[in-house]
């Protein structure tokens, strides 16, 4: 039908049969263990602070990965498969340390199905302690008085959690959080699962070193064990910046 | 707020040009660049980018002269600025033609603030997303340092900074700075690469320092140079360190 404008607008007529549609492969979200898959991920402060403080001290090791299998014609099997979060697990004193890496970004509509997945994988409950990392532009930060410089960590956390544990001031209203951390901490509140979310707001748009270690007062350990580590992931740290940082930027 | 800050020339109700604030949050995606005036000198300092294995190191620069004796530093959009530093020079060469005489530096740094303020009020235009810092000597031999915004306002500095981390910078040089450190050339480049070393991350590899003495031309200093002046420096430090704690054992 055209419009006035010379607007074509598709009408559909209830007069007619429907034809069948084509049937296209819809984009299965599944678990897959011991897998190890090309890690193409841009490096977000995020993953750049578990990279350098957590993931590098040689007893945390990879054993599985949330994908993605989406419909690719160009592909000799007609799918491709998207890495959406990979699981590093760190066994010490008894206690289990699981770390999950998410991409920064997944469309809304497969948020929940990617939730129902991470949460049966690594089987989340009363008794678990969740930490959510995340970060954020300072652009989009809503604030009525001058806030401390840039970068800063404001958290998040569920009526299981215990507030005196926070290490970081309260994110206040009407500050938000989008997408999956959002996602993540809302099934932990329905759980009753204790969880934070440590949120760093930074003016950087590539990794850099002020943000990823707005992150550090989160960890625990003696201040000696920190002095190493602070050299070893610092170095770590800048090495991934160097390497990042050669990309091509419009900014000088 | 999205209604008024798509368009260059629309205010918002409480005064805005949204266009403009954003084009200053893109000077602070740039890296740092810091100038100092001297009595007989002037210096520009920049935070050097890693640049890719494949790629020539001096195409790359964030330091540009206008003429023999002026010279400009910029932090924000690579193209941006090329586009302006071609206006200036353009603009440098015709007055010498036209007036027989050198522009002096608040000349030719109100030109480039006329430039980008044509930019925010032009409809279909955006406003150029840099800061820059001019510096020179006029033919009576003053020394100037002028900065610039994207909303082509110029303002006449002792001491200044633009670009990421702009204001730790600058909040150093108001404590560094006097009449003293200025008076001397030594002094002055060593402030400008002390105000750098509170930012730069990997030390003197990562930064350029141009200096420009009257009726001199520009001199871009060599990395040994560099080098000397930040090992002088940390001695400096160190001596003042130790001297801090003798102070505090004395007085325990």
């Amino acid at each position: 039908m055209a419009t006035f404008f010379g607007e074509i607008l598709p009408v559909i007529s209830r007069a007619v049969e429907d034809e069948e549609e084509d049937e296209f492969l819809e984009a299965e979200i599944m678990w897959e263990s011991h897998a190890d898959p090309e890690n193409s991920q841009k490096i977000s402060k995020v993953k750049g602070f578990l990279d350098a403080y957590c993931l590098q001290n040689g007893e945390t090791v990879k054993y599985g990965t949330i994908h993605e299998t989406l419909p690719d014609e160009n592909s000799t099997l007609g799918t491709k498969v998207s890495v959406l979060a990979t699981f590093h697990a760190n066994i010490a004193h008894g206690c289990c340390t699981v770390y999950c890496l998410c991409k920064s970004y997944l469309v809304p509509d497969k948020i929940w199905e990617f939730i129902n997945v991470l949460t049966s994988a690594i089987q989340l409950d009363e008794t678990s302690d969740v930490t959510v990392l995340d970060s954020a532009s300072y652009a989009s930060y809503l604030q009525c008085s001058a806030e401390a410089e840039v970068p800063f960590v404001k958290s998040l956390y569920t009526t299981a959690f215990d507030k005196k544990n926070s290490k970081s001031p309260a994110l206040a209203h009407p500050n938000l959080v989008k997408g999956l951390a959002a996602a993540v901490m809302t099934h932990c509140e329905l759980k009753h699962i204790p969880a934070i979310l440590y949120v760093c707001y930074t003016d950087s748009i590539s990794l850099d070193l002020a943000s990823v270690n707005a992150f550090r007062p989160i960890l625990d350990g003696n201040n000696q064990k920190n002095d190493e580590q602070t050299d070893k992931a610092t170095n770590h740290v800048k090495s991934l910046i160097a390497s990042s940082g050669c990309k091509h930027s419009i900014y000088t | 707020m999205s209604r008024y800050d798509r368009a260059i020339t629309v205010f918002s109700p409480d005064g805005h040009l949204f266009q403009v604030e954003y084009a200053q949050e893109a000077v602070k995606k740039g890296s740092t660049a810091v100038g100092v005036r001297g009595k007989d000198i002037v210096v520009l300092g920049v935070e050097k980018k890693s640049v890719a294995k494949l790629q020539e190191e001096r195409t790359v620069r964030k330091i540009c002269s206008f003429d023999d004796h002026v010279c400009m530093a910029f932090a924000g959009l690579t193209a941006d600025a090329r586009v302006l530093i071609n206006r200036a020079r353009m603009e440098c060469q015709s007055h010498r033609l036209t007036v027989e005489d050198p522009v002096t530096v608040e000349y030719i740094t109100r030109y480039i603030a006329t430039v980008k303020q044509r930019y925010t009020q032009s409809n279909g235009k955006r406003p150029f997303g840099l800061s820059a810092l001019i510096v020179g000597f006029d033919y009576d031999g003053t020394p100037h340092l002028y900065q610039t915004d994207p909303s082509g306002t110029y303002h006449a500095w002792k001491a200044n900074a633009i670009g990421r981390s702009a204001k730790t910078v600058r909040e150093f040089l108001e404590e560094k700075y006097n009449s003293e450190v200025a008076g001397s050339d030594e002094e002055t480049i060593k402030l400008t690469i002390k105000a750098l070393l509170e930012v730069v991350q990997s030390g003197s590899k990562s930064m350029e320092i141009a200096v420009m003495r009257r009726n001199q031309p520009l001199e871009m200093l060599d990395s040994d140079k560099i080098d000397a002046y930040v090992t002088e420096i940390e001695k400096q430090k160190a001596a003042e360190a130790e001297k801090k704690q003798q102070k505090k054992g004395k007085s325990t």
